[in-house]
């Protein structure tokens, strides 16, 4: 078993041992301490980092980004949507799209589950094109969630949820278990809420049931559609913040679509803003806020506005 | 002679009748579902066929009934005399609203929920038959049921050519002119239709999907 170690530069305040090592092939990857991985970790920190107390810290990582866009145009006739797009997911994160709508948003989250195909330059998926997937091995192990949902009107709750396992031929008593866990994962009593169907439900538990959806077979891969673009302002923050927790709480690497800038700023890892079809750098947060762009700007407006009104009304 | 007293005296041969009558729609019907329903999905499958399709079936709609049934003697294999032609003119008649009404249901499901049945990892054959097919049956139902109710009218003219049914005591009563064994067939024929299309009815109604 081979490994390449090399230690990455951090942020400052953090204990200055992460390091990465690139997971060795044929290995499921892991965070450090889950699924016995733990002695290469500490062999390798004993190497870099002597010093027993920061051999805790290191960080077993992919080098491998989860989903890499290399050039891509995509065109339908002569209407080019997304073009020269270029940028990675790193295992773990979750990268906002951010732009208005008409922007290409929605046209890249579907080129990463093949719903579309790029017309020009190559998408991975965990290291492999998308050209060379079975779209259907792919898309089942994506969690797809759209903002109109497409929850199924003549499916239940708990058989909406079950879909893909049920797709996947999972034994019965394990799909029920799964679709209580994840049903719980979301929030929904499973007791009061599986043997609905849809239109016996709010839009914010309609919402949850499509998060639970797409949860349901485990993916490692979530992509977001402006999942909460169509709840009211209140049920939306419920839900957003939530979906924090939800996020912490599974490390899945999720590309989110959204055209709202406090959602990204509250949900994003990293931000990416799209504008007409085009994609720039993504940045973190604090870095996007800073970055210097007429139309972020427009963007950014009303939150600073808002920001302004609020530290005027308290002084 | 009364109707009444005709329906009484000659009960068994109205039933008989209305029986041949009931045998020509109902098996009209379900081979026009038979050709129609896989036809309806096909179009969906290829959109640029189903003008041509839908005109075509449009078409041979407006073709006068007796006009069809004169028109089925003189075809070779299918047509002749006798139920069998009726029965291939009755299909020809029920055939458009059960492509269209299958056309129509599969293209009007939520575009949503078939682009998250997609994204999830549907296979094709799994996206019709787990949703749109079973979203789409209350209005494919509602084409089957137009289909019935006008099979069981025009069969009452397939008498013309032979083919038994309702139609042979109303034809008779005509040229009889004896009203007694006109309403005789008609009344049945008549009812026969307003059952078919409640019941149906009631059967769609419970089909369908309310979402």
């Amino acid at each position: 078993m081979t490994t390449k170690k090399i230690p990455i530069p951090v942020e400052a305040g953090v204990p200055a041992c992460r390091f990465l090592i690139e997971r060795p092939a044929g290995t499921e990857a892991r965070p450090p301490g889950f699924g016995g991985r733990e002695s290469l970790i500490f062999q390798y920190t004993a190497e870099v980092a002597p010093n027993p107390f920061f051999q805790c810290f290191g960080i077993y990582n992919d080098v491998m980004a989860v989903i890499q866009f290399a050039d891509v145009t995509y065109r339908v006739g002569t209407a080019t949507l997304v073009t020269g797009l270029s940028f990675e997911v790193e295992e773990g994160e979750t990268l906002v799209l951010l732009g208005r709508s008409g922007s290409g948003k929605s046209t890249t989250l579907k080129l990463i589950n093949h719903l579309l195909m790029p017309t020009v330059g190559s998408v991975q998926v965990n290291g492999k094109d998308t050209r060379e997937w079975d779209p259907i091995a792919l898309r089942r192990r994506i969690g797809y969630v759209i903002q109109d949902i497409g929850l199924f009107p003549h499916f239940s709750v708990f058989e909406n949820v079950a879909l893909v396992p049920r797709l996947e031929k999972w034994p019965a008593e394990k799909i029920r278990l799964r679709v209580t866990e994840v049903l719980e994962l979301v929030d929904l009593d499973p007791i009061k809420f599986a043997d609905r169907y849809p239109a016996q439900l709010s839009g914010g538990q309609r919402q949850r049931v499509g998060v639970a959806r797409a949860l349901c077979a485990d993916p490692q891969i979530l992509l977001l559609d402006e999942p909460f673009g169509a709840l009211d302002p209140t049920t939306r923050s419920e839900i957003q913040n939530q979906f924090r927790v939800l996020q912490k709480q599974l490390g899945k690497t999720m590309v989110f679509v959204t055209h709202d800038v406090a959602e990204a700023l509250l949900l994003g890892t990293r931000i990416g803003f799209m504008k007409e079809g085009k994609l720039l750098t993504p940045a973190p947060p604090p870095d996007f806020l800073k970055m210097d762009d007429p139309e972020i700007s427009a963007f950014l407006a009303p939150v600073r506005s808002l920001l302004q009104f609020g530290s005027a009304l308290t002084t | 002679m009364t109707f009444f007293e005709y329906i009484t005296a000659n009960q068994y041969r109205v039933l008989h009748l209305s029986l041949q009558h009931i045998i020509l729609a109902v098996s009209s019907t379900a081979i026009a579902a038979a050709i129609g329903i896989p036809a309806g999905i096909l179009l969906t499958r290829r959109p640029k066929m189903s003008t041509v399709v839908l005109g075509l079936a449009n078409i041979l709609q407006t073709v006068p009934s007796l006009a069809m049934l004169g028109f089925m003697i003189s075809l070779p294999f299918l047509g002749g005399i006798g139920a069998r032609s009726a029965i291939v003119a009755l299909v020809v008649y029920s055939l458009l609203p059960i492509i269209r009404n299958t056309y129509s249901g599969i293209t009007s499901v939520d575009p949503a929920v078939r682009e998250a049945g997609r994204g999830m990892g549907m296979t094709n054959h799994q996206l019709l038959l787990m949703v749109e097919l079973p979203l789409a049956r209350g209005v494919i139902f509602a084409g089957i049921r137009v289909a019935m109710v006008v099979s069981i009218g025009v069969a009452t003219i397939a008498a013309e050519i032979g083919a038994g049914g309702l139609g042979e005591l109303i034809f008779r009563g005509v040229s009889m002119v004896d009203n007694a064994l006109i309403l005789a067939g008609a009344v049945p024929a008549a009812l026969l239709a307003i059952l078919a299309d409640y019941g149906l009815g009631l059967i769609e109604k419970r089909w369908s999907i309310r979402s």
